[in-house]
């Protein structure tokens, strides 16, 4: 008979989880009981087999068909936005999705030159303290003459002992920069980031932008690809971004320019979408946008499309909502209404489509009203009418609403009035009248007699005169059913 | 298991990152897979399982509770919808059983040759409970507490269940003998 204390030392013994001393009084024990060593042998002969079963490898395309099968939008946050109605619906509709775009465009385009901006400059200190290296920099022991102390670190509020410290720090960047890529790689692989970024602030401004100027971008940046996505999200997270956006804006623009141009757009995509919200909206507060706009301008159509299609939309536009308003203003004025159009028209409608959804149609209709006539009339004559129709006809009725309820009417019977007569037939054709008549029923009475006051009756009789002949009938079925309905 | 990132990735999958949710696809498609096989012996209604289990977790993710270990909930989906999907099958089964023979598939076959065909028959053969204990704590390497989280009993019936299944298991192979 085995006891129930031996039986769970037995197999927690066969398990492997008994500490040294549980161990050796077992073994004392099945030296003395024979059925207990055998039922011991047996339990450990059946686990050994056990462990020898070899774990199948799953289909490749199961991976696949989980990620194709899952509802993609179920976590993304619908909210919704803008346009309008009546004939002058079109219009308007071109605006405020335009209005999007450039937001969009600028939003994604300052915030990933933002992190463009951290995450290399966090690259720009990368010779890690003397414990964090000890292991790794031995194969690189000629360029390793003297490694840095912790008397080298000056602590906030901390004078430093002696005046060697730069001097230090000099000789190990010169060191560090001599070493070859695989060298420099095996470095930052092993370091310690939270120490080098403490370190690196414990430098002064002047130091710290003097590293910056003298970094060979292109060397960083190859050497930065070579990380691990966790080692980037790791230097990321360590950054401290009000300092590195100045170190940034030390710099000159060329130099600026060339840290964006080597840029990985998708990987900064992804380890930008691993930061958390909070250190996202960091980056975001600390970009100088115009700067940024500039540099913005300043790539390549391509590069500009690659970080335009690489946006999380919805992320991007939460950001945007929370940076301060005069921010926002700065991003308005800044943009160039032909070439976010041709970018806006570079991406895939489906893109373009969850840009429009993801438009705050209140904060677009007040921002758009904010800009001057010429350059909303600016905005219209860019706009491509026949997709902005598409995309109109995308969102949900309720969401046409609302872009019709914030319409100012008599601004855009103006703007309307100030395009081509060609341009305003495009218009016309591209109504959906059914659709429109729905949504001018669901305005409040008052908008809708605003609506009327405001329309140009003999513009719009040559417009109808130079409708297609379906239109007219149509329009002058809708209109027989409205007369009737009126009768009745 | 690495239950921070877990935690991180079904965090930003919520915050609507795909990404997230591929890291936590490429981490547990195969235990998962695994868990399923075992408990169905059948390569092809794993994989559907495998599949079914990460989408009910996708659709489900907002009801996990952080409290626990992700993969101990991941575990119990995929131990629900294995037992569920056999004992559907094993009423299909039945009905067809005058029809078909009951032999596996070739690459099933195969398969059995290669790895202990009498230890896997012996496996199969255990009730439902055993079977799981033994499969949680020899095939994908899970503690005793890990498998009182997943299995939603206390650690000591863990103990006492995995010695009778060691036994049951031993019983079954010396009968094979």
């Amino acid at each position: 008979m085995i006891s129930e204390k031996y039986i769970e030392l037995i197999q927690q013994e066969v398990d492997g989880v008994n500490t040294p001393d549980q161990s050796s009084h077992l073994q004392e024990y099945l030296s003395q009981n024979s059925e207990a060593k055998v039922l011991f042998d047996e339990l450990l002969m059946i686990s050994n087999n056990l462990h020898e079963i070899h774990q199948l490898e799953p289909s490749e395309n199961i991976k696949k068909i989980i990620l194709n099968s899952i509802n993609k939008n179920l976590y993304l946050k619908t909210n919704q936005q803008s346009l309008l109605s009546t004939l002058n619906t079109n219009s308007q509709t071109s605006i405020n999705l335009q209005e999007g775009f450039m937001k969009g465009k600028l939003i994604i385009s300052g915030i990933l030159l933002a992190v463009v901006a951290v995450v290399y400059i966090s690259f720009l200190y990368p010779w890690p303290a003397n414990e964090d290296i000890s292991g790794t920099i031995g194969g690189v022991k000629k360029y390793n003459a003297q490694q840095m102390s912790d008397k080298d670190v000056r602590l906030e509020g901390q004078t430093p002992e002696n005046s060697s410290d730069n001097s230090t720090i000099e000789r190990e960047a010169s060191m560090f920069r001599s070493a070859t890529i695989e060298q420099q790689a095996q470095i930052m692989r092993s370091a310690d980031f939270q120490k080098v970024a403490d370190l690196y602030r414990s430098l002064t401004i002047e130091k710290q932008a003097e590293i910056a100027r003298t970094a060979d971008v292109q060397r960083l940046a190859d050497l930065y690809r070579s990380l691990t996505i966790e080692k980037q999200a790791e230097i990321a997270r360590t950054a401290d971004i009000q300092r590195l956006a100045d170190l940034y804006r030390s710099l000159t623009i060329e130099k600026q320019a060339e840290i964006a141009r080597t840029a990985d757009v998708q990987r900064l995509a992804d380890l930008y979408r691993s930061l958390t919200i909070e250190k996202q909206a960091e980056i975001a507060r600390t970009a100088d946008v115009q700067r940024l706009a500039d540099l913005y301008r300043s790539l390549t159509i391509e590069k500009q499309a690659e970080i335009a299609r690489t946006a999380d939309v919805q992320k991007t536009a939460d950001l945007y909502r929370s940076s301060e308003l005069y921010k926002q203003a700065d991003i308005e004025r800044s943009a160039t209404i032909e070439r976010v159009a041709e970018l806006y028209r570079s991406l895939t409608v489906e893109k373009q489509a969850e840009i429009a959804r993801t438009a705050d149609v209140h904060r677009l209709a007040d921002l758009y009203r904010s800009l001057t006539i010429e350059k909303q009339a600016e905005i219209a004559r860019t706009a491509d009418v026949h997709r902005l129709a598409d995309l109109y006809r995308s969102l949900t009725i309720e969401k046409q609403a609302e872009i019709a309820r914030t319409a100012d009417v008599h601004r855009l019977a103006d703007l309307y009035r100030s395009l081509t007569i060609e341009k305003q037939a495009e218009i016309a054709r591209t109504a959906d009248v059914h659709r429109l008549a729905d949504l001018y029923r669901s305005l409040t009475i008052e908008k809708q007699a605003e609506i009327a006051r405001t329309a140009d009756v003999h513009r719009l009789a040559d417009l109808y005169r130079s409708a297609p002949i379906e239109m007219k009938d149509q329009l002058q079925r809708q209109a027989e059913i409205q007369n009737k309905a009126v009768q009745e | 298991m690495t239950e921070g990132q877990d935690i991180e990735s079904v965090r930003q999958t919520l915050q609507g990152n795909q990404r997230a949710f591929e890291a936590i696809v490429d981490r547990y498609q195969k235990p998962i897979y695994n868990v399923a096989y075992r408990i169905v012996s059948s390569i092809d209604e794993a994989e559907d399982i495998t599949q079914t289990v990460f989408i009910k977790a996708y659709e489900n993710l907002q009801s996990y509770n952080n409290k626990y270990k992700f993969f101990s909930w991941l575990y119990r989906i995929a131990i629900n919808e294995s037992l569920n999907h056999k004992q559907s099958h094993k009423r299909i089964e039945s009905l067809k059983e005058h029809v078909n023979s009951n032999d596996p598939a070739p690459d099933e076959l195969l398969y059995e040759k290669q790895s202990s065909q009498a230890l896997h028959e012996a496996l199969n053969k255990l009730k439902s409970d055993y079977k799981l204990v033994i499969i949680l704590k020899h095939l994908q390497g899970l503690s005793y507490s890990e498998i009182s989280e997943v299995l939603c009993i206390p650690e000591k019936t863990v103990k006492s269940r995995l010695f009778s299944a060691r036994q049951h298991l031993r019983d079954k192979l010396s009968q094979q003998l």
